[in-house]
């Protein structure tokens, strides 16, 4: 019997303001534990939350990235349960009056449409976490208390383990893409739990169980793969699937239920009364629609049909909205240094961004962000583009003078005189090279003269060796086959 | 000299013309303390004599050069042990916070400070402001100075009987069903409570979030008046609190009650009242009339639901409010085997039986299948409570009544009748439930020698009409009482 995955997600975003959620602490990931630390954020007697307005524009920006409906007036609830991560035995977070209800995203998977409808967003704070040393006491490190959280409820919607990765990756996609997130998954900066059920014949609903701590994608596909096949096997063993929270571990790639006093059923939420109702005027709403940007998958299609991307490469530049402006600028830069056919401008400067760019971003141990902007703008990136496309450079030489461009300042054509990079073209300074090669290699020459033509490439290559990658390569062929043809006749 | 021999403007302009130094105060108040230590039992600690009589004297030279002093310049004031100090402790009168100091002070304490005030020591209370008695403290109960074999009320029952015996010329206590109002009744002081979020929450240890307020004890209008101008403001550290001007209070104090529409609700004269109460009540009332104040009946029905709806609401916020006491970050810890044993026993062990009675109360209030029926519905009754009363103002600018049903009963009389205990509350809650301020004036004594309180609620915001009717009040009973047996130490 067929019976068809139904999935859902809960996604916890931490937001990337200055300060934690209810109190002027620095949000920053990780430092010596239970440093980042402060009477309100350890819930010590008689301190009290005061909000960050930068977590409730987050939020907003978010809601409106993904078209849900902002509440005029949304409230805060306490939800309680005892953990020792959780200093005042309660969170703070928005129960039946959130931030924002509704919306959605549209993903293309395995080349089919897929939406995903959301119940609400909402804002919160993050609770500290805790050290388990086996045989030993346990540690609690308060630090992350605090930290602000945006959560996004889906609608159990999704229908196939693949649907929901490729949803995974892009949610978390437009949250970095507005800013709302750092979206770093190693630290914890998104975070997925998922709910999953099997539907039984004729989509009748099956019991959910959910799955907690969900840190990468691959843990996702694991664990929605692994729980999967756990429930089809008790159902077609003839069983009933009991509702249970899983917690996964990364570590083991195993999902493991969690105690029944962990997995309190009891909230008991009611209205946080220390914390006044958050009011967003549509004015204010206008104003915050404004700082949403392009969301990266406009993006991808914009690249793909204005600029002539693949849509492998239009996708690796679309995750960022920078690097997207950072391209556009450069190819509208290019044609201003003589690039002249403007069907290629897009795709070389794609090229550059995706291959060598990554890897002098990569090999100095930077992010691409550090890259792009004072350290190299994108006009002296498109003037190397263009200089290498007319020919003036060779392509190692090109590699060669993109490093030099960012460690100088230098015009580029001082920095191509300074380290020797111009491509050698004249043709009387080649044919001395060229002449020297063919006479230290005999053999090759005389093997090309019988017709063995792929010669010609290694002779090419003795040669570009000789002058430091410099030499213009077509112009060096053609001397080898004319020199060939010369001593013929 | 004794603190009771003076008003509390005696006392300023004594201080002022320097017949009376900051020195002389701090000692009559430290001599009071000590000699009645065993009897009273009002401080849970005080703060360090030598240190107190270092203060004191400098603020005394301070005058003598001429410097510019604040309003509570050299004046001894009392704390309720609810009310964070730092470095003297703060226990709520809990086992579970005994070794308990906090790193900050109370924003009431830092203005009390700033205004030039000396904290002389934490009062007695009931244990995490829970009773109206003063019998639920883990340091013994506190005693009446007018009777030591009756209650001095509660829960600020130390904060009122320290006023009242001279051991401090004014005190702090705190209010969240009549905490302040009905103890300065039965010690025969002046107790306030404030607009709600008149006076920053900000270390002041929780109890019920949505009704909690600091208030001002003193012996009589003026000194209340002048201690709530000082604390009183808005603080960006409770979000709470009301972004707006305080009014002028101690200038409205003689202003009288020409004019002023007065109201007395049907119930709060009927036959659950005592008999003499009732009639030093009527009497003070008959006095407004004579002050050129009209007095009407008013009917408020819905003040029948007023303590069902307070000790549900108050209780559900308090389950969740002292969840932090979980023997984790701070505060009593019982050695245990395991994580939940930690918690049990730090609870168990940490927290007295009021306390363990109302956190059980409020839980099953929240709890699912009966949140509903309790919690929702007190919050109903509120809301119909609250507009009701508030709309009341249309009509009158007053409503008076007695503050309790009774005078100070005896000790042990209704520790184990809770309901009776939490039914006398009756006057005192309605201004919690809705906002309002209040006050609690001395009216006489009834035949038996003890101190009648009268009650003066007003509409939110309206602090001035109260005082100008309590200090109509005090003039027209003849001025603040002293207590017979006390004093002559």
């Amino acid at each position: 019997m067929t019976r068809t995955p139904v999935i859902g997600f809960e996604v916890h975003a931490q937001l990337a303001t200055r300060s934690k959620i209810f109190c002027s602490c620095a949000n920053i990931v990780g430092g010596e534990p239970n440093t980042r630390v402060c009477p309100v954020c350890l819930g010590l007697p008689g301190a009290l939350p005061v909000l960050n307005d930068r977590a409730v524009e987050l939020g907003i920006v978010a809601a409106l990235a993904v078209d849900a409906t902002v509440a005029d007036r949304s409230s805060f609830a306490r939800k309680s349960y005892f953990y020792p991560d959780l200093p005042k035995g309660y969170q703070i977070t928005q129960d039946t009056r959130p931030l924002a209800t509704g919306g959605g995203l549209d993903v293309e998977s395995n080349g089919r449409a897929v939406r995903v409808g959301f119940s609400q967003l909402h804002i919160e704070e993050d609770a500290g976490k805790m050290l388990h040393r086996p045989g030993r006491s346990s540690l609690v490190d308060m630090n992350r208390c605090g930290v602000p959280l945006l959560e996004i409820v889906t609608l159990p919607e999704l229908t196939s383990i693949d649907d929901a990765v490729v949803f995974a990756e892009e949610i978390r996609r437009i949250l970095v893409s507005c800013g709302v997130t750092s979206g770093r998954m190693h630290e914890g900066g998104i975070r997925f739990d998922t709910n999953v059920s099997l539907a039984g014949e004729g989509g009748a609903p099956g019991t959910p169980c959910e799955i907690k701590n969900l840190n990468s994608f691959r843990s996702i596909r694991r664990a929605l793969e692994h729980e999967i096949d756990r429930q089809r096997a008790v159902l077609d063993g003839g069983g009933r699937i009991a509702h249970q929270t899983l917690l996964w571990d990364e570590r083991e790639g195993e999902a493991h239920p969690m105690r029944s006093k962990e997995e309190a059923s009891d909230y008991r939420y009611f209205r946080e009364p220390d914390l006044p109702d958050i009011i967003a005027s549509s004015e204010r709403i206008e104003e915050l629609r404004a700082l949403v940007p392009e969301l990266p998958g406009a993006a991808r299609a914009r690249l793909r049909d204005e600029h002539g991307l693949a849509a492998e490469v239009a996708g690796i530049i679309a995750d960022d909205r920078r690097e997207v402006a950072y391209f556009e600028e450069a190819v509208k830069a290019v044609g201003s240094f003589g690039f002249d056919d403007p069907v290629e401008r897009g795709p070389a400067c794609a090229r550059w961004l995706v291959g060598p760019l990554r890897g002098l971003a990569h090999a100095r141990g930077l992010a691409m962000e550090d890259l792009l902007g004072p350290r190299l703008p994108a006009a002296r990136l498109a003037e190397l583009i263009a200089l290498r496309a007319r020919g003036r450079l060779t392509e190692t030489a090109a590699k060669e003078l993109l490093g030099h461009a960012v460690d100088s300042r230098a015009p580029l054509t001082d920095l191509i005189e300074q380290f020797g990079l111009r491509q050698l073209s004249d043709e009387d300074e080649l044919s001395t090279v060229v002449a020297s090669v063919l006479d230290a290699h005999p053999e090759e020459l005389a093997r090309l003269r019988r017709g063995e033509d792929k010669l010609i490439r290694f002779l090419t290559g003795q040669v570009m060796k000789k002058t430091g990658g410099r030499a213009n390569p077509r112009i060096v062929g053609e001397l080898i086959r004319a020199a060939a043809k010369r001593e013929d006749s | 000299m004794r603190l009771t021999d003076h008003t509390f403007r005696e006392i300023v302009r004594g201080l002022e013309s320097r017949e009376l130094s900051s020195r002389d105060l701090v000692g009559a108040a430290l001599e009071a303390i000590h000699s009645h230590t065993d009897t009273l039992n009002t401080f849970i600690r005080i703060a360090d004599p030598e240190q107190l009589i270092g203060m004191a004297r400098a603020v005394d030279d301070a005058r003598a050069r001429g410097d510019v002093l604040g309003p509570l310049a050299g004046i001894p004031v009392a704390v309720k042990d609810n009310i964070a100090t730092r470095g003297l402790g703060t226990t709520c009168a809990s086992r579970m916070l005994e070794s308990f100091d906090p790193p900050y002070d109370a924003t009431a304490v830092t203005r009390l400070g700033a205004a030039g005030g000396i904290v002389i020591g934490k009062t007695n209370m009931d244990e995490f402001a829970m009773g109206s008695s003063n019998e639920h403290s883990f340091y013994g109960p506190a005693r009446n100075p007018w009777d030591v074999g009756r209650v001095p009320g509660g829960s600020s029952g130390g904060s009122a009987a320290a006023v009242a015996a001279g051991e401090a010329v004014l005190a702090l206590g705190s209010d969240t069903g009549g905490s302040v109002r009905q103890p300065a009744g039965f010690c025969g002081v002046v107790g306030v409570k404030p607009t709600y979020g008149r006076i920053s929450r900000y270390g002041l240890i929780a109890f019920a979030s949505s009704f909690d307020q600091i208030g001002p004890l003193a012996r009589d209008v003026e000194g209340a008046a002048v201690l709530l101008e000082v604390i009183a403001g808005a603080d960006h550290a409770d979000a709470t609190s009301l972004r707006m001007a305080v009014p002028e209070c101690v200038t409205a104090v003689t202003r009288g009650v020409a004019g002023l529409r007065l109201g007395v609700p049907e119930r709060f004269l009927g036959p659950d009242v005592d008999s003499d109460v009732r009639e030093r009540v009527e009497l003070a009332v008959t006095r407004l009339e004579r002050a050129g104040a009209t007095v009407r009946s008013l009917a408020l029905p819905s003040l029948s639901h007023a303590v069902a709806a307070y000790y549900l609401i108050a209780d559900a916020e308090a389950s969740a409010n002292l969840a932090r006491y979980d023997g984790v970050g701070f505060g009593y810890r019982a050695a245990a085997a395991d994580l939940d044993g930690v918690f049990e026993r730090s609870r168990g062990e940490g927290f007295g039986l009021e306390v363990k009675r109302r956190i059980m109360l409020g839980t099953y209030a929240l709890s699912a299948g009966y949140r509903d029926r309790y919690y929702a519905s007190a919050q109903e009754a509120r809301r119909c409570i609250t507009s009701e009363l508030l709309g009341a103002f249309d009509e009158v600018d007053g409503i008076v009544g007695p503050v309790s049903p009774t005078v100070a009963f005896g000790l042990g009389e209704r520790v184990s009748d809770p309901l009776a205990m939490y039914l006398s509350d009756i006057f005192t809650v309605p201004a919690n439930l809705t906002g309002a301020a209040a006050i609690s004036v001395p009216c006489g004594t009834t035949s038996g020698g003890l101190p009648v309180g009268i009650q003066v609620i007003v509409d939110r915001f309206n602090e001035p009409t109260m005082f100008a009717v309590a200090g109509e009040i005090e003039r027209a009973s003849g001025g603040p009482l002293v207590p017979p047996t006390r004093g002559a130490a």
